[in-house]
């Protein structure tokens, strides 16, 4: 998860008129994760809000500022609003779609909701049978709820 | 995501189950300092807040033992026994969850790799 953000800069505007994928780049979308995410982690919460807020409008047909909001919304435990994020077409409709479910599964293991957990794990078991780091968590999620 | 038109909550809450739903040592709050520092800050400072918001049991196992040992007369085997119970029960614990957080770990520098 490194930066290279002396070597960013340069290249905004070519990924922007030359992709579709987005505005931001794929290495500063990681990084502004990862920030947000780092941001709400080390007692800055409303940072961590307001940085996928602002993604989420400079960016709101990609999935990751979403994913980023439900990441704070359920480390905050309003998992309802996570949950909201997570189902948002958005975000099933991408790459990030496991991913997010293993978000969910998080979100219901933190509020102790052992049976909605389960229901998503098995309606979903087939294609996390593909994702390595969201079927572990999920297996680890329900050995332990 | 009510509150503003960007979706930007004003007082996003701070939510730590771990010593929330428990009676902590230093009382409401769970700082050891208070006055001195802000209560979030005795949390951590980096990933290992996760784990204490994560698994609220490594916390209150941890409590207990702490709680045990606070109270321990060297002279009554039975409150000798007591500290060795609550630190076992600490023990697995961590081992417990040392799995569940290294794939949350994983999990997340995943997402971050797949954007």
């Amino acid at each position: 998860m490194s930066h290279h953000a002396t070597d960013h800069h340069s290249t905004h505007h070519t990924d922007a008129a030359t992709s579709h994928a987005g505005l931001i780049s794929k290495e500063d979308r990681q990084m502004f994760m990862e920030m947000g995410m780092m941001a709400h982690n080390n007692v800055l919460p409303w940072e961590g809000h307001a940085l996928f807020g602002q993604l989420l409008l400079v960016e709101p047909e990609e999935a990751y500022p979403r994913v980023g909001m439900a990441y704070c919304k359920i480390m905050g435990g309003q998992f309802a609003e996570a949950h909201q994020l997570l189902k948002n077409k958005v975000v099933t409709s991408s790459s990030l779609k496991d991913f997010a479910l293993a978000l969910r599964g998080l979100a219901f293991y933190l509020a102790k909701q052992p049976k909605e957990l389960e229901q998503l794990f098995k309606e979903h078991e087939q294609p996390l049978e593909k994702n390595l780091p969201a079927r572990n968590m999920f297996q680890n999620l329900i050995t332990t709820l | 995501m009510a509150g503003s038109p960007s979706g930007l909550p004003t007082t996003p809450p701070y939510w730590n189950p771990a010593f929330n739903n428990i009676t902590s040592l230093y009382g409401p709050g769970g700082s050891p300092m208070p006055g001195l520092i802000s209560p979030y800050a005795t949390y951590g400072m980096n990933l290992n807040f996760i784990a204490a918001v994560m698994f609220p049991q490594v916390a209150s196992t941890f409590i207990a033992l702490q709680t045990s040992l606070l109270n321990v007369d060297a002279s009554n085997p039975a409150a000798l026994l007591q500290v060795q119970l609550t630190m076992s029960e600490y023990e697995n614990a961590v081992q417990s969850t040392s799995q569940m957080y290294a794939s949350f770990e994983t999990l997340i520098k995943a997402i971050i790799q797949n954007i």
